[in-house]
């Protein structure tokens, strides 16, 4: 690994990854403690169950909430019923790479690129500067695509009709880009080893309507006191294990764009949004607008540095360790794998669904039923990439 | 009913709160020219059931194991370019009142049990669609849910394109209600 | 004949308790059919002997229950006799000296059953402290009764004031606002043994309620007071009722139900004591009688039935179903809930037809009786699904998977009593009252009436054909549309079994919520009971507390060991001595 070591803690905590805790500067080998949620023996209250399948949630998940009628008093959730187990270990990297595309289909880019990452670093290849910045482009494109999607849902909760199509017809304008530039709505089969087969010119110019739709239906929904009630002091998050826009509502610059230098977004003069409110839906829905915002610059930034296309004969090496680091839509993502002969001999992943799924069970206490949804869509949790194990 | 010409419409508004929303929000018409319908229809399904659904049919999806791109895209058809409420299509939030059941995503254990109690749950007649390549045979990831065997049409793809699911389910339909 | 030789079987039984538990509740069971055989042969049944079969059923039913319950306490057997002899005592006193050994007999016994659970010493104290200040009180009035009339037998008072006195006095033992909801009922029935329970919630307010009907018997009638404990009574009927609805232990439920009744009572006695006429006294008197007999069988056989399952709270109920149980527990919850044909039923009607005649006469009492009428009214529909919860939670819900209910047969006597007295209560209401209606069918000696005048009736009910119309009816309703067809589906619960439950406390939440602002409820889940604040006692504590720092305080000033401000305080003193006697001279 050219990048991270196995030492003590140092830099901020970002969690669990296989045996290790991955801080933002070190691998430590312990277990991140994540603290169980414990729910109090009470004769007052009793459980209500949500899920696994029910037409609110568009993945299959179980919450089973403690309530007294009304209020959650607390909350303990089974994300496993949908577990997959991907054939990985064993594989070269190529035929790996299908499968990690698959783990979460929102995410696609994030994966590939992590993991393609956490493979370069192994391999010690380096990458010219027409694939750091498709890279981060795909990246800017994908966390645009989520945070529309994200607000649109958190517009559903609260059935706002006409911002929600608002938002979905730009989250389907984005999609179309994505095909027109890339050739899959998803990002699939765009990333390879030390290459990247996607034509990124002119992609700025056609984001600058969206961005600015999205920007008048921001200030529509800030306006809008029916909506904004619905998100003020629901869903407070007071832990500082967080991660992603969840941990900038909070106030804190957590954002692996900044501490890991995989990805040269610094040199676009990148700094994290952050809002210091309460940590509240409010803050984490005024963060994905200001992000959409500041992800379309970054792309225009980045579009400028396109232009010199090089390719070089790749050094490669068949074995190693390697950490690949990238702040996904909603935190950061992280794989640490190991390559034998070129093939998959360990590998362990870091998502920031994982990380922050506890955090919203803590931050549901003492909020109503109908507070439930704005709440966790503001997370932008997917369960397909917590539900997910490496055979 | 060919769906492909009901054409576009626009969604016209003076409420200040909807401003942004008059430029936007434009249906498509169907692109038959550049689509090339996939679905398959499971002919033996076919020929067991008579399943009559003439008019609206209700959908109740389920996801088995799915990326999330399945999700997304299914959900996309009720977006305004798409826009599935004007042939007739609506999304339910219960099988109880759904007519067909969208399965996606790979076989998974604990989901087993969740499959078969919603097709249970459901009132007769029904019917069940399988939507995507994991629900259709694995895919690249593991083995499709044991029931998409009953499904009367199958969308391939990966995702496949809201446009394919659009015109599986409006296959769906139409195999019923001959 | 002295009747105080009843006493002597209730003494062996007492005594041979130290020796062997069972003999003594035998002998316990055959003492109270003399008792009852007494009343009825001897005496004939009058308003207050009437109290003595009363008290010999409920000791029989809880006697026969203890012979399999008490296992678990060695002194429960001779506290149990004690406690049924101060009782007995008290029924069959002469004066008011023998009245009140046997109040204090009855008070420590009952301390000392509390004090059986040794977990927690608080409610025994909280019950002897209540018990105590209502002996107090009791002697305060009986001394002004002898200074009165110069004599401790039972006689005619010229005065209201010792009634006024020893009424609060019998409150507390009724634990009637503003010592009701004062917890200490509630508090000391979940912490004694349930026979023991059984006695308290039965007998030990009935005490209550026969002092309260013997003095008021020999006091001048007063208009303003009588009012006054109607207004108390109404108030324990309804707030009662509110925190019963509210109750998450079956004991507490039961408690705070014997609030209600007696608050019930209480409006009753307040009715007699304003002192109408001639006819609607006597119809009083038998409300009272039949309020008293129906709630001290019910709250029996609850007390029992408590006993005799696996836990006291509600939630963690898990007995398996028992028919004989359940019908023993609905008739007794009917009972309870005032519905007919049951003795409960016909307690309650008349109690509201004495209010609404009362509602009727032009004066302006006719005010107060509609508004505590109502109260009532709407206090007995809260009870009623207070009543619904507890069977609901006890016996129908949940088919559990511990043991049957256990020692249920002297539940099911109590649930087939109530309803048989239902069906009998014209035997027992005075001829008076006892009429028919050929007209429609009813013959003569099946209709209770309630009279405005000895000529004009107001209303009436026949509970023997109303259990023969409901039996009618279902049985029609059976042949014609036979069983119902029920069609089973599987619930759609998401996907999965069946995981949530439903409390008791979320059955209780739609008055939480209307009520809001009295019940104020503590939903943090950590704490385990008590989740519904009882705004009465944090009031009482709060005085409590007042007090406390008020008597701290002048001690530290006043009597502060120093000299100088002790011997000023006997220098003041002593000139307000003389000052005040050569006033008075």
């Amino acid at each position: 690994m050219r990048l991270y070591s196995y030492d003590g803690p140092s830099g901020r905590k970002i969690g669990e990854i296989g045996d290790y805790t991955l801080y933002s500067e070190t691998l430590v080998r312990e277990k991140s403690v994540i603290k169980p949620y414990v729910t109090k023996e009470s004769n007052t209250a009793f459980n209500f169950i949500y899920g696994p399948s029910t037409g609110g949630l568009i993945e299959s998940t179980l919450f089973n909430i403690l309530t007294t009628g009304e209020s959650i008093k607390g909350m303990t959730s089974d994300p496993m019923f949908k577990l997959r187990e991907l054939k990985v270990l064993g594989k070269n990297v190529k035929d790996a790479m299908p499968i990690i595309e698959r783990i979460n289909g929102s995410f696609t880019a994030s994966h590939s690129i992590a993991f393609l990452g956490a493979v370069e670093d192994a391999m010690e290849i380096e990458l010219d500067e027409y694939i750091l910045m498709g890279r981060i482009i795909e990246l800017e494109l994908e966390r645009i695509r989520n945070h529309l999607h994200v607000i649109a849902r958190m517009c559903e909760a609260a059935a706002f009709g006409v911002p929600y199509n608002n938002l979905f017809y730009m989250r389907e304008k984005i999609n179309r880009l994505i095909e027109e530039y890339s050739g899959h709505r998803f990002f699939h089969n765009v990333n390879r080893i030390g290459e990247i087969d996607i034509d990124l010119i002119g992609v700025s110019k056609s984001l600058e309507n969206i961005c600015n739709d999205a920007k008048n239906t921001y200030d529509s929904l800030r306006d809008s006191k029916i909506f904004v009630d619905r998100l003020l002091d629901n869903g407070v998050v007071k832990d500082l294990d967080c991660i992603g826009p969840v941990a900038r509502g909070c106030g804190y610059p957590y954002d692996a764009r900044v501490d890991s230098t995989t990805l040269p977004y610094t040199e676009l003069g990148f700094s994290p949004v952050i809002e210091k409110g309460k940590g509240d839906a409010m803050d984490r829905f005024i963060i994905r607008f200001e992000e959409i915002q500041q992800s379309t610059e970054i792309i225009g930034e980045a579009e400028k540095r396109l232009k010199k296309h090089t390719t070089r004969p790749h050094h490669m090496e068949n074995e190693g360790e390697g950490l690949g680091r990238v702040e996904s839509p909603s935190g950061d993502l992280t794989y640490l794998i190991k390559l034998n002969e070129g093939k998959i001999n360990e590998i362990s992943m870091l998502t920031p669904s994982k990380v922050n799924l506890p955090v919203f069970l803590n931050s549901t206490r003492g909020n109503v039923f109908t507070d439930f949804h704005f709440n966790w869509e503001s997370f932008g949790i997917w369960i397909s990439e917590i539900a997910v194990g490496f055979i | 009913m060919d769906f492909r010409d009901s054409g576009g419409f626009y969604m016209k508004t003076n409420n200040w709160f909807l401003k942004g929303l008059t430029k936007l929000g434009r249906t498509e018409k169907f692109p038959s020219e550049k689509f090339e319908a996939k679905s398959q229809v499971n002919e033996k399904v076919k020929s067991e059931k008579f399943m009559p659904f003439n008019k609206s049919l209700h959908l109740y999806s389920i996801d088995s194991g799915a990326c999330g791109a399945c999700n997304m895209e299914l959900q996309a058809i009720s977006t305004p370019h798409y826009d599935m409420n004007r042939l007739g299509l609506f999304f339910t939030n219960t099988p109880r009142h759904a007519d067909a059941l969208i399965i996606l995503g790979v076989h998974s254990e604990r989901m087993v049990e969740v499959l078969e109690k919603a097709y249970n749950a459901m009132p007769k007649p029904k019917l069940i669609i399988s939507l995507g390549d994991c629900a259709l045979s694995g895919g690249l990831i593991g083995e499709c849910p044991e029931i998409s065997g009953k499904s009367v049409v199958n969308i391939p793809g990966c995702p496949p394109n809201p446009y394919a699911i659009l015109e599986g389910i409006i296959k769906a339909k139409e195999v019923s209600s001959k | 004949m002295n009747q105080l030789i009843l006493l002597i079987p209730f003494a062996i039984a007492l005594l041979t308790s130290v020796v062997s538990k069972k003999i003594s509740y035998i002998s316990l069971i055959i003492s109270s059919l003399i008792l009852g055989v007494y009343a009825i042969i001897y005496t004939g049944i009058n308003e207050l002997t009437f109290f003595y079969l009363i008290a010999s059923i409920v000791i029989i039913v809880s006697s026969w229950y203890s012979i399999r319950y008490d296992k678990k306490y060695r002194w429960l057997a001779p506290l149990f006799a004690s406690a049924v002899f101060g009782i007995i005592i008290i029924l069959l006193s002469y004066n008011s000296l023998q009245f009140l050994a046997g109040w204090e007999l009855m008070s420590i016994s009952g301390y000392l059953m509390i004090g059986l659970n040794k977990n927690k010493a608080n409610p025994a104290f909280i019950f002897s402290a209540f018990s105590e200040l209502s002996t107090v009180l009791l002697i305060a009035g009986m001394a002004y009764a002898y200074v009165l009339t110069g004599t401790f037998n039972f006689v005619l008072i010229p005065s209201i004031m010792p009634l006024i006195l020893m009424s609060v006095g019998f409150f507390i033992k009724m634990g009637i606002v503003p010592f009701m909801i004062a917890d200490w009922l509630p508090i000391a029935h979940r912490n004694a043994p349930s026979n023991a329970s059984a006695i308290f919630s039965a007998l030990m307010t009935l005490m209550g309620v026969f002092g309260l009907i013997k003095f008021t018997l020999l006091s001048p009638g007063s208009m303003s007071l009588g009012v006054v404990l109607m207004g108390i009574g109404a108030f324990s009927v309804f707030f009662a009722a509110l925190f019963e609805y509210v109750s998450e232990s079956t004991k507490l439920l039961l408690g705070y139900s014997t609030i209600e009744n007696n608050g019930a009572i209480l409006v009753a006695v307040g009715l007699l004591i304003t002192n109408l006429s001639g006819i609607m006294d006597v119809f009083i008197i038998y409300t009272i009688l039949m309020l008293s007999l129906a709630h001290s069988i019910s709250k029996t056989g609850l007390f029992l039935m408590s006993g005799s399952l696996d836990s006291e709270d509600m939630d963690t109920i898990n007995n398996s179903k028992d028919p004989t149980s359940t019908l023993g527990n609905i008739l007794v919850s009917a009972s309870l809930s005032g519905l007919l044909p049951t003795i409960g039923g016909v307690a309650i009607w008349m109690l509201l037809e004495t209010l609404f005649i009362t509602a009727t006469i032009s004066s302006w009492i006719a005010i107060p009786a509609l508004i505590i009428g109502s109260l009532i009214a709407l206090g007995e529909g809260i009870v009623s699904g207070a009543m619904i919860k507890f069977i609901s939670f006890t016996q129908l819900f949940r088919n559990g998977k511990a043991k049957k209910p256990t020692n249920i047969y002297p539940i099911l006597f109590a649930g087939i009593l109530v309803f048989a007295l239902g069906l009998g209560s014209v035997l027992i209401i005075n001829p008076a009252f006892i009429t028919g209606l050929i007209k429609v069918g009813i013959p003569n000696g099946l209709l209770i009436q309630s009279l405005t005048s000895s000529k004009t009736t107001f209303g009436a009910i026949a509970p023997i054909f109303i259990a023969i119309f409901i039996s009618i009816f279902t049985l029609l309703a059976l042949v014609f549309f036979r069983k119902p067809k029920i069609r089973r589906s599987p619930v759609w619960n998401n996907g999965i079994e069946d995981m949530a439950g439903y409390t008791s406390f979320a059955f209780a939440n739609n008055m939480r919520i209307m009520m809001g602002k009295i019940l104020q409820t503590n939903t943090d889940t950590s704490s385990k009971d008590n989740a519904t604040r009882n705004i009465f006692w944090d009031l009482i504590v709060k005085y409590a507390k007042l007090y406390q720092n008020i008597a701290r305080s002048l001690t530290w000033n006043i009597m502060n060991s120093s000299i100088r401000s002790y011997v000023s305080y006997l220098v003041i003193a002593f000139i307000f001595v003389i000052v005040f006697v050569t006033l008075t001279n």
